[in-house]
């Protein structure tokens, strides 16, 4: 897999991670509610900041809920990860989520 | 011969000189280890022989992809040991150990380099594969090959538990230590 040479880079970008969670729309609302109240606040103490989130009707039953999360550099990337990696409550969270979501994504993306 | 990664209890000040292969005392940032990692080329399990040296754990390694580097002078010599979730299908781990495999040609600081599986029936373990690397220093591993956007924006969402897809248990080890001279040949 060929990547853009100025993914060769070690300078320390902003590191985003996006969410996109398709979901039956009558569910959408309350996972994005469950979200706020559930899921974020461990994952500001993780160091990941909640900026964004966006919703789209992709039928007249289904949404798709993206959620844009920041963290400030790449070493902030590894010890959110440390610390989600010892945290058991994540993959409940995520398996009450994939029991509801038709299709989830996560992507971590850098600055170009 | 079977190429084996070894971890070694030591007492206190015991030499390593008079192991055959390579070895050497385990640098800070290790994870399951023990005292010393010890790399060697052995037909069976490897036993030290050496007053106040056991072995605590142990892999055999089935190769999978490699290239020597030339680099003179020490290195640091870093086994990453990990286990893929059982189940997985075949194509899925293949992928994943193509892209594994891929680092070094975005990470200079990666210099010779090992990707394998761990043979369950020389020598059982919890790990199924070993990622191995030299660096010319700690502060590579640290610092490019940590920072390298392919590793945390790429090949990290195969151990990443939040992310579907992930293959990767969450059970890690990392075993480093100073070499002498070339390891992986």
């Amino acid at each position: 897999m060929d990547l853009p040479e100025s993914m060769g880079s070690v300078t320390a970008p902003s590191v985003i991670v996006i969410d996109r969670v398709l979901l039956p729309a009558r569910e959408a609302g309350s996972w994005l509610d469950r979200l706020r109240a559930e899921y974020a606040p461990g994952a500001c103490q993780r160091g990941m900041r909640l900026a964004d989130t966006w919703w789209c009707y992709v039928d007249p039953d289904a949404i798709e809920v993206t959620v844009r999360w920041e963290l400030p550099d790449v070493a902030s990337f590894w010890v959110m990860r440390h610390a989600a990696r010892t945290d058991r409550s994540l993959a409940a969270w995520w398996a009450e989520t994939d029991a509801l979501a038709v299709e989830r994504h996560r992507t971590v993306c850098s600055s170009p | 011969m079977i190429r084996w990664v070894v971890q070694l209890g030591l007492d206190e000040a015991t030499p390593l000189d008079g192991l055959p292969g390579s070895a050497g005392r385990n640098l800070r940032g290790c994870l399951r280890g023990g005292d010393a990692t010890w790399d060697v080329l052995a037909p069976t399990f490897p036993e030290p022989g050496i007053d106040g040296v056991e072995v605590v754990d142990a892999v055999a390694i089935t190769p999978l992809a490699g290239a020597h580097v030339t680099l003179a002078g020490p290195r640091v010599k870093r086994t990453f040991l990990f286990r893929v979730q059982p189940g997985t299908p075949l194509d899925v781990q293949e992928r994943f150990e193509a892209e594994l495999a891929a680092m070094p040609r975005f990470i200079d600081a990666i210099h010779s380099w090992a990707l394998g599986r761990v043979d369950h029936v020389v020598c059982p373990s919890i790990w199924t594969h070993a990622w191995e690397q030299e660096f010319a220093s700690a502060a590579d591993l640290n610092g490019e090959y940590a920072m390298n956007p392919y590793h945390w924006a790429g090949v990290d969402r195969w151990f990443d538990a939040e992310i579907p897809g992930a293959i990767v248990e969450w059970r890690l080890a990392q075993w480093l230590y100073e070499a002498a001279g070339p390891v992986l040949k």
